[in-house]
């Protein structure tokens, strides 16, 4: 067991070198001069200050070094302007919670979705309930979270005034208009989401339920609510996990779009703004710093799953 | 049929009713088929027995002969959605299960019958400790407290012969050896006391050495709950020495039954028969030839016509493949029913057929 | 000892309804060829875009009468916010997005497709090696791979299909090594083998013609991705210029239409596409994928 969660931090440590180092690298695909491209109307006094800053004129290896060093004592660079500009972690620590928020909800609100229906399906594999909803799972996965978001935009927002359109409000201001402005951000990147998860849960579900131990829990006597949630969801639920940490990705870039069209102060706005503000700095940090979000949040999900599964976790 | 131990047993059974007298279970022409997209399977067709409190009934017969169809029929566990026009009664206790729905069948189903089943390492929740796994009937059917339970389950861990249960009812299924699996498996399905026990081939996933605790196990619990059995079985030898009755199965008949050791002195189906001879016996002088019976099992969508066993038949004449024989008691002992036209001790159907042709001719 | 076969009768009726109630796409049925229907009539207006009887995609109509107009008849979707037809923009922009879903599939499936070949194939260090490449780039979450390579390298159509067809990559890579890693071990790899034929040949003769189908249920899938990858680059600018017309862009700039309630109609028009077109190549990959019953597990 020890061992086993050696190697795997091992292996996070090996996975995050090259994360930042492609991160760190992105700077040098620019064409032309980078420091050119990162200040086009700045000074020359401002473009030696960068070069001083990056330490472009160092040799690639030590620029890394360097790069890493103060990536890790959370030195994320600064934003390039005419007057000053701020450090691009002044930004970031205010996205980031934001962000998570957006995720924590999108996966919860997901799940919440998928489960019962899940079950439901699986109970009912065959009849016109499974049919119905494996159907609806279906054509969820073909809407975008972005088309999802502006659809309910322009029905429950613009329309139906239910919900504001943009805007995020702080939790501390107001919990209730906090979960309203954040309904439809999450909701549109959990639909998919939710379809994917129901369909895995329905099919390993289907398969649990052929096991001779539902078997014996329904010999028992035991009621059926409690054979699906109690005997049959736990080992029907690791691919489930699984698919969930995997698509924690697929979340992150959801979130981004959506912070952007919903304009939510996150990261996946300040990605935005960077990118229509040619900040490249600031796109670089941004990465980096999601690049190694989702390692380790795969590095998370990965020990739970162990933590899930009694087998895996007696096994080493 | 009852011997006196049974009667003592059930003057000590402290829950047993008073009030009601027949048989404990009492099935009477049960039929179970299933729609599938071949056809209709007959999985169980017409199946008669009784059960006295305290006793043991054997089933034998190969895969397929709807030994197990019938055993998960009684607690009517058959996929119900597949279920075509079942038939006949189950009387448990004089209450028929039949008709009842999911609810009533509940109250039924570990409470007064229990089931166990042939692998442990499947029928046990694998990410379920199995301390968890022996409370939830508990709580469910005594709506038992959980530290109640949890005392219970350590108790009953104890009972059936595992070592420091205290430690065990935390553990899960995959650190516990096939024999002790098993015997959690037993412990789950005695923890509500039931009456009636059926084992559906309980030791046929275990090494030789423990199917033998097992059974005695199973026989020290029966005897000190005065419980019944039904104890299910592709081997003679498991069920011989345990089994007050056995009834032989073949293609979702009974095709004979009667008191043990009577069916192995008299066999007279030749099924019955061939499963005895595909028996190794200690007795016999080494490399005796054991009987394979030749052929499959019949196909449960389109039965043979006549006796379902005449196409494997050796004594199979003319009249078997045409006319099925009814199950009719022996000439010598009323509770020895088989379904035979030519059963064995008397003449083969070709030279009873033979000897009956001689005086007319016969025309083909 | 009597015949004892694995199954009991007991199981079997269960297990059968299970497959009967999974949905019927193992047959070409009416679904299949709806999304066949939708795919012929997508590309093949995409193809014909030049010679149809439409206006070019950046022609101003009537000086501005056109801006944000309703559909009608003489225009099929009405008109977008720089008063361009949007039909003929729907039109030209399926050129642009289904070009790049086709090229960043194509190069995915090439690099992607030889890689699990060679990995699958030979196993050993080499497979070690190409699967840790793979996992590293599955270390990034895809769209933001793809956003930080337009933005560093630079937004034309070659350049967004590099960066869409480097995040497919690693997804058709992998379906390519565990069906290779399955084909390779059949008799008639050995039997080729034993015969002396070359590895390079049994790879191009025998393994790669049966990795084909599920490599192709997998890019039919990639395709659909790469389309809605490349919308979402567009909406955070780090998509395809501005002014290429694309479904991606058509939504981008639809938006203050549907936001002020005024014009809904462009960015549902740039959606509908999409939708229908990711249905389309979603059906027709699971289609593929039960004719064929390719093992899944790559793709989430």
């Amino acid at each position: 067991m020890g061992a086993l969660i050696g190697k795997k931090v091992v292996q996070l440590a090996a996975v995050l070198l090259v994360v930042t180092f492609f991160s760190f690298l992105l700077i040098h695909l620019l064409p032309g001069d980078p420091a050119a491209t990162i200040i086009p109307l700045g000074t020359d006094a401002q473009r030696t200050q960068l070069r001083k800053d990056v330490g472009l004129d160092k040799p690639l290896v030590s620029q890394y070094t360097r790069w890493l060093g103060k990536f890790v004592r959370g030195d994320f660079g600064r934003y390039y302007r005419q007057f000053g500009g701020e450090p691009v972690r002044k930004r970031l620590s205010q996205a980031l919670p934001v962000s998570l928020q957006l995720l924590v909800y999108a996966e919860v609100l997901a799940l919440v979705i998928a489960i019962p229906l899940g079950i439901l399906a699986a109970y009912r594999a065959g009849t016109w309930v499974d049919r119905f909803l494996s159907t609806g799972a279906f054509a969820s996965l073909a809407i975008p979270d972005f088309v999802l978001a502006l659809v309910l935009i322009f029905y429950l927002g613009v329309k139906l005034k239910w919900f504001p359109v943009l805007g995020y409000v702080h939790f501390g201001q107001s919990p209730t208009e906090h979960f309203k402005s954040m309904f439809l951000p999450a909701f549109s990147l959990a639909l998919a989401q939710a379809a994917v998860y129901m369909r895995l849960l329905r099919s390993d579900m289907i398969a649990t339920l052929q096991e001779d131990y539902i078997l014996m829990a329904r010999s028992q006597g035991l009621p059926t609510w409690r054979i699906l949630l109690r005997h049959a969801l736990r080992p029907s639920s690791f691919s489930l996990l699984t698919v969930a940490g995997i698509s924690v990705g697929t979340l992150i870039g959801g979130a981004i779009v959506i912070e952007a069209i919903f304009t939510l102060p996150g990261v996946g706005l300040t990605i935005f703004q960077a990118i229509s503000e040619r900040q490249y700095i600031a796109v670089q940090a941004c990465v980096a710093v999601i690049g190694c979000g989702y390692v380790v949040v795969n590095f998370v999900v990965d020990l739970l799953y162990t933590a899930l599964d009694p087998r895996v976790r007696h096994a080493a | 049929m009852r011997n006196d131990a049974a009667a003592v047993g059930e003057l000590l059974d402290p829950v047993g009713r008073s009030d009601f007298d027949g048989p404990l279970l009492d099935v009477r022409d049960l039929t179970t088929h299933f729609q599938t997209p071949r056809g209709i399977v007959r999985a169980v067709d017409g199946v008669s027995f009784t059960l006295e409190a305290g006793r043991t009934l054997g089933i034998v017969g190969e895969s397929g002969s709807g030994k197990t169809v019938l055993s998960r029929s009684i607690l009517g566990l058959s996929p119900r959605r597949q279920l075509v026009d079942p038939q006949g009664q189950i009387l448990f206790e004089g209450r028929d299960l039949r008709p009842m729905d999911e609810h009533e069948l509940r109250e039924v189903r570990g409470r007064q019958i229990s089931m166990i089943f042939q692998d442990p390492m499947t029928a046990l929740n694998p990410v379920m400790k199995v301390g968890r796994q022996i409370m939830e009937s508990l709580r469910v059917h005594f709506d038992m407290s959980k530290a109640d339970a949890r005392e219970r389950a350590i108790d009953l861990l104890g009972q059936v012969g595992i070592p420091s249960p205290g430690v065990r009812v935390d553990e899960y299924p995959h650190q516990l050896s096939g024999g002790m699996r098993q015997r959690v498996m037993i412990a789950i399905a005695l923890s509500c006391e039931p009456k009636l026990l059926i084992a559906d081939e309980p030791t046929t996933a275990l090494d030789v050495t423990v199917q033998a605790q097992i059974l005695d196990l199973l026989g020290r619990l029966q005897s000190e709950r005065n419980m019944a059995v039904v104890l299910i079985s592709h081997d003679l030898e498991v069920v011989g020495g345990r089994a007050d009755d056995i009834a032989v199965m073949y293609a979702g008949r009974i095709v004979e039954m009667g008191p043990a050791a009577e069916l192995f002195k008299a066999t007279r189906m030749p099924y019955t028969d061939a499963l005895l001879r595909s028996v190794p016996n200690i007795e016999d002088p080494p490399h005796t030839r054991l009987l394979a019976i030749g052929g499959r099992p019949p196909d449960l969508v389109s039965p043979p016509p006549g006796c379902r066993f005449n196409p494997r038949c050796p004594r199979a004449g003319f009249r078997c493949g045409v006319q099925e024989p009814p199950l009719a008691p022996d000439d010598d002992n009323v509770h020895h029913i088989y379904r035979c036209w030519y059963p064995v001790g008397g003449p083969t159907g070709p030279e009873a057929e033979a000897a009956e042709a001689r005086p007319r001719r016969v025309e083909h | 000892m009597p015949p004892d076969l694995p199954t009991d009768v007991a199981v079997a009726p269960e297990v059968i309804a299970v497959v009967a109630g999974a949905p019927s796409r193992r047959t070409f049925g009416v679904g299949a060829w709806l999304a066949v229907g939708w795919l012929v009539l997508v590309i093949g207006l995409a193809l014909l875009a030049p010679l149809l009887p439409i206006p070019k995609p950046s022609e101003i109509i009537d000086h501005g009468a056109l801006r944000d107009a309703k559909p009608s008849l003489s225009h099929l979707l009405g008109g977008d916010d720089n008063s361009y037809d949007l039909f003929s923009r729907i039109v030209w922009g399926a050129r642009n997005s289904l070009a790049v879903g086709f090229f960043a599939v194509a190069i995915g499936g090439t690099v992607g497709g030889f890689l699990g070949l060679i990995a699958g194939y030979y196993r050993g260090r080499i497979e070690t090696l190409i699967t840790a490449v793979l996992d590293i780039m599955l270390a990034f979450p895809a769209l933001v791979l793809a956003l930080a390579l337009t933005t560093f390298l630079g937004h034309s159509l070659f350049y967004v299909s590099l960066a869409l067809g480097i995040i497919s990559t690693p997804i058709l890579a992998r379906i390519t090594r565990a069906n290779t890693l399955t084909w390779s071990q059949r008799e008639f790899v050995t039997a080729a083998r034993a015969q002396g034929a070359k590895n390079r040949r049994i790879i191009v003769r025998e393994v790669l013609p049966n990795v084909v189908p599920a490599m192709a249920s997998i890019a039919l899938l990639a395709v659909a991705v790469v389309i809605v990858a490349e919308a979402g680059l567009s909406l955070l600018g780090a998509g395809l210029k501005v002014d290429v017309p694309s479904w991606g862009n058509i939504i981008t700039f639809g938006r203050s239409g549907l936001t002020n309630g005024q014009a809904p109609h462009i960015v549902f028009s740039g959606s509908g596409a999409i939708f229908f077109t990711v249905l389309s190549l979603n059906y027709l990959g699971d289609v593929v994928r039960a004719r064929f019953d390719v093992k899944e597990g790559a793709l989430t």
